[in-house]
């Protein structure tokens, strides 16, 4: 029974919606943090890159360049922004989510993972192609879980709730 | 009434909901312990999603539940809010009380190294410059305010993004959203 009203609510309309709100509400929040961290370059004399001090390394030889001032952030955390931004807003259209998102994020978390430690591992670091691609794929997984569970955290009428393991023991 | 519904016993014989507190402890603590580590900001907020995912995983394992991405994002936030605020408050006062910030000069260290193994002297310089600037540039009241407001924001980001992903990597039932 309570598959029936999941399976319902996910294609209700009303969910839709939601799932259209929340995707955009978020989509504004990561646009918002791509215009800051762009704005640190164009306008270094804000200094607005002690915003992000505390989550990137912010080194200037792994960010890109507008007229020679570093971004507010790295290539890779950029990209990452990318992808949440337009993971997300693509919900504004499209609210569909895969089977396969599981899959999905847990190959582009590997593959970035991967990309990281390797980008540390050799001198120079790792092709700036593959930083994007692994960083905006992640992202765009990444959303494919955070909106509906910003959905769920808003919804008053969804029968969802705490509820223990019933086919195993009870600890 | 529907009989095809299994009722729901009481979890740990209460009606009450089971404690989070203790599985949130956990993984702030963890996200605190990591702000320490000198090399850490390299994970950017890799830790905060590693706690909050810890909260969830300990969370669900110990009362064998499965939480709604809802309930996992509201986890995770604050368990990121948690462990990222205590940590901020004590670099805090490290940096006032000793004139002292965690890991900036193995950073440094660290980072030249890396540089000059490139060969690239422009980055070289660059590299250098950056560290110079953001030492002149200290620590204000306005940067301060803006630190906190920033490890607000981000914790809150971590919380979703590890406690979205959480409550879906350790469901202990097939109840799932």
């Amino acid at each position: 029974m309570l598959e029936m009203i999941h399976s319902f609510m996910r294609e209700s309309s009303a969910y839709r919606n939601h799932l259209r709100v929340a995707g955009i509400v978020l989509a504004a929040v990561f646009g918002f943090l791509i215009a800051v961290v762009i704005l640190c370059a164009t306008h270094p004399e804000r200094g607005l890159s002690v915003v992000f001090h505390t989550v990137c390394h912010q080194q200037p030889h792994r960010c890109h360049m507008l007229d020679g001032v570093p971004l507010g952030v790295c290539i890779r955390c950029f990209w990452l922004y990318v992808g949440l931004f337009i993971g997300h807003a693509r919900f504004a259209i499209f609210q569909h989510i895969p089977k396969w998102s599981m899959h999905f994020l847990v190959f582009t978390a590997t593959a970035a993972a991967l990309d990281w430690i390797s980008g540390w591992w050799f001198e120079g670091g790792n092709p700036i192609g593959v930083r994007i691609v692994t960083s905006l794929s992640l992202g765009i997984a990444i959303s494919h879980l955070t909106t509906p569970g910003v959905v769920s955290c808003f919804s008053t009428n969804s029968s969802v709730k705490l509820r223990p393991n019933i086919n195993h023991e009870y600890k | 009434m529907n009989t095809n519904e299994p009722e729901l016993p009481d979890l740990m014989g209460q009606n009450e909901p089971p404690d989070n507190f203790r599985a949130m402890a956990m993984g702030a603590t963890m996200i605190f312990i990591i702000a320490f580590i000198p090399f850490a900001v390299f994970g950017c907020c890799l830790p905060q999603i590693l706690g909050s995912l810890l909260a969830i995983h300990l969370f669900t394992s110990q009362y064998s539940l499965t939480l709604t991405a809802g309930q996992g994002i509201k986890l995770g936030i604050l368990t990121c809010l948690l462990g990222a605020l205590s940590s901020w408050v004590v670099s805090m006062g490290l940096y006032f009380l000793f004139d002292y910030q965690i890991g900036a000069r193995e950073i440094e260290w660290l980072v030249l190294t890396l540089v000059e193994k490139t060969g690239n002297q422009e980055a070289l310089e660059q590299t250098k410059a950056e560290f110079e600037r953001q030492k002149a540039l200290g620590l204000s009241m306005p940067q301060i305010i803006m630190g906190l407001v920033v490890t607000i924001v981000f914790a809150s980001l971590s919380g979703l993004i590890g406690g979205a992903i959480g409550a879906k990597l350790f469901q202990r039932s097939p109840n799932n959203l």
